[in-house]
């Protein structure tokens, strides 16, 4: 085993070529990495050798609101497409370019029902009043343009890897893949969820990732690599930008494009690392020719209002109503204990509005402050026995068991029932008692290696869904979902699921059942 | 308000409702609640009509000039409905070909010096730093050179750049961008002591656990640089050491179901052990465990991260601030909050393409290979389909108000007018008269029926009446035929093709004329021009500017009879073959003027 020294790891490229096969570090001779993981497709030695299959293999990370494309094993995708009513433009309609051209003229709809609908986003979650074939045809170009423009595939792609939120419908799945199959001519189309990817992306293997997306903000906590609980709200960025809109104007609304430049340029959250002084500056906005003054106290305000629910009262028990705090401290209370030590101290903040300054430290803050408050007790109130909050007094701070977080409400049984008289009264309190050297533990510690850090709230930054998969794909990891062309275009994804092969008349390597993974 | 130019014509190409891949898909087409489906080939559904204003319509309407046709299938072909194919790649900006193994390694833009400005996208120019006395002699310059914007006075002076030579300049803002990162480095390392023996697993769990302590108690600058390329390599440095140890400690396992053959030292030795006899003991496969510390790709969250970068927000004034769209270009995802690490963009090559028919593969149009803009093939729908234009009925030009007599050319003096008289906004319940012209390049005559829904859809509800809905056009015949004919109508006249119950028209008399429904206005060598009367309708008070916009939608129906596809010219001259196409056109009218404002 080396450790990769920073002389190793410094071998930095432009970092614009693809690389190939890959190559392992590792101190003993062995087999070489790409046939020991490779799929089964050639059962023999020889043919894996001449594979050459990782050649254009696409990595795709589609949003609601912006799609990236590259290729696996790049750190970066080759580009980042925002969605834009531009691009819904019949063709040779050159209007756009005209130097006279403005789109802030344009008519729309107002009011937040409308906020960014026409053109923004590909989608919305409720799937009932969309076209779903004009949202194909739109996916659609949007990849023939991506193509021509940033790809410029000399061949087909041969494989194609789709990151995607596990939440996404089954209707837009199967459209979204049916413009993949169409478009990229691509044989096999592999299913990636977005939040696992996030978790490899920063090197875990458990976290809780708060996925700040456009329609909704996604919590889901994985362990080992599988998401466990989830939890959702609509407070993210489009309700964020909405809310920026109106910073300037309550009853004016800026153009999607103002609101967001605005949030990008100057956005920013409130929190313990916020530098003294700060919210008293003023600062001046320029949009097209007028420029106004504005506190940076303002700037932050629609952040506290859309993420950590100041507007609402609290008492409301939606999640929509909730914070983003609160709602990841709701799914980190819905864990199994083992879980939720391990994703507590490996919070991945991710999405779009998630690189805004300060909100990383503001939202594990609050988080931290919840479980001050709460502990790990789902019952906020006991009614008449406890009209205060039932918060525990003695935190046990022990630095040999890393677990700082109190796990059971203590109060009600000791002081409800009382101690039998038979049985004679230990002098120490089992709970309070030094922990017994536990040999199993320490023997599976010895050869698995170090127990992970628990209990203490951390956050991980991940290097985001699209890089984890990108990741990913270049170790020619198989995912669980993998879709063959011909079979989807034959019975779409409901005939995938149906599919019943008879026993023993399948080919070698052939996959024995279909399954959608997360997605079913 | 921002309009396409007046006249415009748009087909709508059918494959929209063939090119559905997935029944369901196609299931959900023929029971979709807000556009029904626009059926074209079959003509079974008669009372669905094509909604031109409908996003999907937007989509699949294209201009005659860019549809190509397939000689196979006879139908035109879009851009979805083809194959695209490279040919070459090169770079737009110096128009340097470049191979296909260079675009494999190097990427998708130029190598060479083009470059574009971070800020306002125009192209860099590379000038030496020398004052401007010496330009007389640009050859003989010295560096260093700087990039310079000839816009918006960018230069790469902001950044701190100079570049040593003039060319080549790819390769040196590489060497200097890695530098830069070294350099960050660097500076991290003095700071922080950094392991540099290999770990034992123990040593991992303390060092690990004292890591967490100390950035959870006391952030400090962290010794390894946190970039986002730089995280990527120890990642996948980090997977692949796990996957190698996984599986090396695996192969001394029961399962043989691992799918590496016998060619490795390993799994000999493990062939062996097995006829040997010689009892392994049987390891369980180490799970793989998560990265634990920086120099694996971790990278914890510390508060002093975002204390620095506010701090940079609240120095940085708004204009040194990046947009949205300067975020955009910067490749690879790559979003530097301030102009001032904002990097120059390399040139993204282009690429020239053939495009095939993707029902018939048919080669539709193949650009020869060299930097020109000659074409080997090409197949464009305009030499095979008809053309159809809507034009003002010039009622006030006092000159002869027929049409030209070699086909509407709209460079003379009347369409000029007419073209001007485009402009003039609609009103509400006045009948205006459009003369549509219907211009044929096939050489066979065509008989064409066109159709319209009598009201246009949506809220406005503008009449619309074809007068002489049905009619034929000459055929593509010698434009000498006609130009030594002595009139024009005789020259119609002694068409052969003609059937006998076309009317036609002579210039004289046309201004005092009326138009008459079931009669053509006009026609000519190989077109014919039908009056159509559009009365727009009322404008609701809140209505967008897509409903000002008046399009009509014409459904188009040709039937021609040409020779037989056999290629045999004994047999064509007697067997004829009959050929019918069916399409939707939406043509551009005008803007109903509002009559609130």
């Amino acid at each position: 085993m080396t450790s990769i020294t920073p002389s190793d790891g410094r071998r930095i490229t432009v970092n614009r070529s693809r690389p190939s096969a890959v190559s392992a570090h590792a101190t003993s001779p062995h087999t070489p990495l790409s046939r020991s993981v490779s799929g089964s497709l050639y059962n023999s030695p020889t043919a894996t050798a001449f594979r050459v299959d990782d050649e254009n293999h696409l990595v795709i990370e589609l949003g609601a609101r912006s799609i990236r494309v590259g290729f696996a094993g790049e750190s970066r995708p080759r580009c980042h497409l925002y969605y834009s009513p531009d691009q819904l433009r019949r063709i040779g309609d050159y209007r756009q370019y005209a130097p006279d051209y403005d789109a802030r003229s344009r008519k729309r709809k107002r009011g937040e029902e409308h906020w960014a609908r026409d053109g923004y986003e590909l989608w919305r979650p409720d799937l009932r009043d969309t076209d779903l074939s004009f949202v194909g045809e739109r996916l659609e170009r949007l990849l023939r343009e991506v193509e021509a423009t940033y790809l410029m595939l000399d061949s087909r792609a041969r494989k194609v890897s789709l990151v995607a939120g596990a939440q996404l419908p089954r209707p837009l799945l199967e459209v979204a893949l049916a413009g993949l199959f169409g478009v990229l001519q691509t044989p096999t189309v592999t299913l990636f969820p977005a939040s696992i990817m996030a978790v490899v992306g920063a090197g875990l293997r458990a976290a809780l990732v708060v996925d700040i997306g456009w329609a909704e903000t996604v919590v889901s906590a994985v362990y080992e690599y599988r998401e466990v609980a989830t939890g959702r709200t609509v407070r993210a960025g489009r309700a964020l930008t909405w809310a920026m809109s109106k910073i300037l104007d309550d009853d004016e609304e800026l153009t999607v494009e103002d609101a967001e430049d605005i949030l990008i340029r100057s956005g920013w959250c409130l929190s313990d690392s916020t530098p003294t002084g700060m919210e008293k500056e003023m600062v001046t906005i320029e949009i097209g020719e007028y420029s106004y003054e504005i506190s940076r106290k303002e700037l932050a305000e629609p952040i506290e209002q859309v993420f950590f629910a100041q507007d609402s009262k609290t008492g409301h028990s939606d999640d929509h109503d909730k914070s983003l705090a609160a709602v990841a401290y709701d799914v980190l209370l819905h864990l199994p204990l083992d879980v939720r030590k391990l994703c507590i101290s490996r919070i991945i903040i991710t999405g779009g509005p998630s690189s805004i300054p300060g909100l990383k430290s503001r939202l594990l803050q609050e988080l931290n402050s919840f479980i001050n408050a709460y502990g790990w007790n789902p019952v906020r109130n006991y009614g008449s026995v406890y009209r205060t909050a039932s918060k525990p007094d003695t935190i046990p701070t022990q630095a040999s068991t890393q677990i700082t977080i109190p796990l059971e409400p203590t109060k009600i049984t000791e002081s409800t029932t009382k101690p039998s008289p038979e049985l004679p009264v230990p002098a120490v309190p089992a709970h309070l008692a030094p922990q017994e050297p536990d040999f199993v533990r320490a023997k599976s510690a010895s050869r698995v290696g170090p127990s992970p850090i628990s209990g203490v709230v951390r956050g991980v930054h991940s290097l985001g869904a699209w890089t984890g998969a990108s990741l990913l794909a270049s170790l020619r990891t198989r995912g669980l979902a993998e879709i063959e062309r011909d079979k989807f275009l034959a019975g779409g994804l409901t005939g995938l699921l149906n599919v019943k092969q008879p026993a023993g008349k399948q080919g070698v390597g052939e996959r024995r059942s279909w399954s959608l993974a997360a997605w079913t | 308000m921002a309009q396409n130019p007046l006249p415009y014509t748009y087909y709508s190409c059918p494959c929209v409702n063939t090119s559905a891949p997935v029944p369901i898909l196609a299931a959900n087409r023929k029971h979709s609640r807000e556009q029904p489906p626009t059926d074209t080939t079959e003509f079974d559904n008669e009372e669905q009509t094509f909604d031109s204003r409908s996003p999907r319509a937007n989509l699949s309407l294209v201009p005659l000039e860019h549809l190509l046709w397939c000689t196979e299938c006879h139908q035109m072909r879009c851009a979805r409905c083809v194959l695209e194919e490279v040919q070459c790649w090169y770079c737009p900006a110096c128009l340097f070909e470049v191979p296909s193994s260079t675009v494999r390694s190097e990427g998708n833009r130029c190598t060479r010096s083009c470059y574009n400005c971070p800020i306002c996208t125009s192209p860099l120019t590379i000038n030496p730093m020398e004052d401007p006395r010496q330009e007389d002699k640009p050859e003989h310059a010295t560096g260093p050179f700087i990039m310079m914007c000839p816009w918006c006075n960018w230069s790469s002076l902001d950044l701190g750049i100079k570049l040593e030579k003039g060319t080549n300049v790819t390769a040196q803002l590489a060497k200097i961008r890695n530098g830069r990162k070294a350099g960050k480095i660097q500076d991290a390392e003095v700071t922080s002591p950094t392991q540099e023996q290999p770990l034992s697993p123990l040593a991992i769990q303390h060092s690990s656990i004292d890591d967490a302590e100390a950035e959870a108690t006391s952030p400090r600058p962290d010794m390894l640089s946190t970039d986002h390329d730089e995280l990527f390599t120890r990642l996948r440095n980090f997977y692949q050491q796990q996957i190698v140890e996984s599986s090396e400690a695996s192969m001394f396992g029961p399962s043989f179901s691992s799918t590496d053959g016998f060619s490795s030292p390993s799994a000999i030795s493990r062939l062996l052990n097995i006829y040997t006899g010689k009892k392994t003991k049987r390891t369980k496969p180490v799970p793989m465990r998560e990265a634990l510390s920086p120099s694996e790709g971790l990278h914890i969250h510390s508060p002093a991260d975002d204390t620095d970068s506010l701090t940079c927000l609240s120095t940085t004034p708004w204009p040194d601030t990046t947009t949205t769209a300067q975020r955009a270009l910067q490749p690879g995802d790559h979003a530097p909050p301030f102009t001032s690490d904002l990097w120059p963009i390399a040139t993204l090559l282009r690429t020239k393409r053939s495009k095939r028919c993707r029902a018939c593969r048919t080669l539709l149009a193949r650009p020869e290979a060299r930097m020109n803009y000659r074409w080997r093939i090409r197949t464009l729908a305009l030499n095979h389909m008809p053309k159809l234009t809507l034009l003002p009925l010039a009622t006030t030009t006092t000159s002869s108000g027929g049409m030209p007599t070699l086909g509407p050319d709209l460079g003379t003096p009347a369409h000029i007018a007419q073209r001007a008289s485009l402009s003039a906004p609609l009103r509400t319940g006045q009948t205006h008269t459009y003369l549509l012209t219907t211009a044929n390049p096939l050489e066979d005559v065509l008989s064409v029926t066109l159709a319209t829904p009598p009201t246009t859809p949506g809220r406005v509800g503008t009449r619309v009446t074809i007068l002489c809905p049905q009619f034929s056009v000459g055929k593509n015949s010698d434009v000498w035929d006609e130009a030594l004919g002595a009139q024009p109508a005789a020259a119609s006249k002694r068409r052969s093709g003609m059937p006998s119950g076309m009317p036609t028209v002579g210039e004289d008399g046309a201004q005092a004329r009326v138009a008459e429904a079931g009669k053509v206005w006009a026609s000519g060598r190989n077109w014919t021009s039908v009056v159509v009367e559009v009365v727009p309708g009322m404008l609701p008070e809140d209505a967008s500017e897509e409903e000002a916009d008046l399009e009509i939608a014409v459904f188009v129906r040709i039937e021609y009879e040409t020779d037989a596809a056999g290629e045999e010219k004994a047999v064509a001259a007697t067997a004829k073959e009959k050929r019918e196409e069916a399409f939707w056109c939406v043509l551009g009218v005008g803007t109903i003027q509002s009559t609130f404002a």
